[in-house]
């Protein structure tokens, strides 16, 4: 590339790992740390945007209450980018849960509790729990659509 | 988080300012629970300076709206931007929750 040129990159994946405490305080600048990421190298509407902040809000919430409790341990944020797909997994090292179908309006609207992971699965797609000895891990992730490739000059 | 409160009209204005997630959900709860002895039974909480509502935060509102039906009154939500009123419709509370697009509290 020549003096004034354009650098072209293909955005093929980019994972950045985001470690809080397990501490409920810790979430809302956890946000603000993956959306700056986030608007340096994704065009993503207010929606998606949007979405994906309840939905990352939901998943590191449940790992905090259900999982650590607020102890702060460290619990690992991975928020995966890659084309037409936007990824967060969230490590805990917790006993674990089942996770099962979960109607988020199936449920009295006097309910004050037990929404979570309902939203999540009404948010994104492909919501997982994987477990195994040492840790689990809850990921999903919501489908975009951005150019492949980005000006980096 | 930060909440502000006041009567006016008899009607119980709250305001919180910041995320309602579940550590904002945490503080709205306490600061409602010192007002239990308030004697407005209406209660109006002014959403226009909470820019994100999760599912904890949701679960506040729904609690400070029992209270207001237990003493025969109700709960206004004014305010809300685009994020808290999706959050009401995706979890189809949108005929629980009365929603008012203005926000004429006089609170910080």
């Amino acid at each position: 590339m020549g003096v004034g040129g354009i650098a072209m990159r293909t955005l093929d994946r980019l994972s950045c790992l985001f470690r809080i405490r397990s501490d409920l305080a810790e979430i809302d600048p956890l946000w603000d740390e993956v959306e700056s990421e986030l608007r340096v190298w994704v065009p993503l509407t207010e929606r998606t945007r949007s979405d994906f902040r309840l939905a990352l809000t939901e998943a590191v919430a449940n790992a905090i209450l259900h999982a650590h409790g607020e102890d702060g341990r460290p619990l690992d944020v991975e928020v995966i980018i890659e084309r037409g797909r936007l990824e967060a997994r969230v490590h805990d090292s917790g006993p674990g849960f089942v996770l099962t179908e979960s109607d988020v309006t199936r449920q009295s609207s006097t309910v004050e509790s037990g929404r979570g992971l309902g939203l999540l699965q009404a948010l994104a797609a492909d919501v997982q729990y994987l477990r195994d000895a040492a840790s689990n891990e809850l990921s999903f992730a919501l489908a975009v659509d951005w150019p492949s490739t980005r000006d980096l000059s | 988080m930060k909440v502000f409160s006041e009567t006016r009209n008899g009607e119980l204005w709250v305001k919180p300012v910041g995320a309602l997630d579940a550590a904002g959900a945490r503080v709205l709860r306490e600061h409602a629970d010192q007002l239990e002895d308030s004697t407005s039974s209406n209660i109006a909480v002014d959403l226009s300076d909470v820019p994100f509502v999760d599912s904890s935060g949701l679960g506040v509102l729904i609690a400070l709206a029992k209270r207001a039906m237990r003493g025969a009154g109700q709960l206004r939500l004014v305010g809300a931007g685009e994020q808290p009123r999706r959050l009401v419709h995706l979890t189809q509370l949108d005929r629980f929750f009365q929603l008012e697009p203005e926000a004429p509290s006089t609170l910080p």
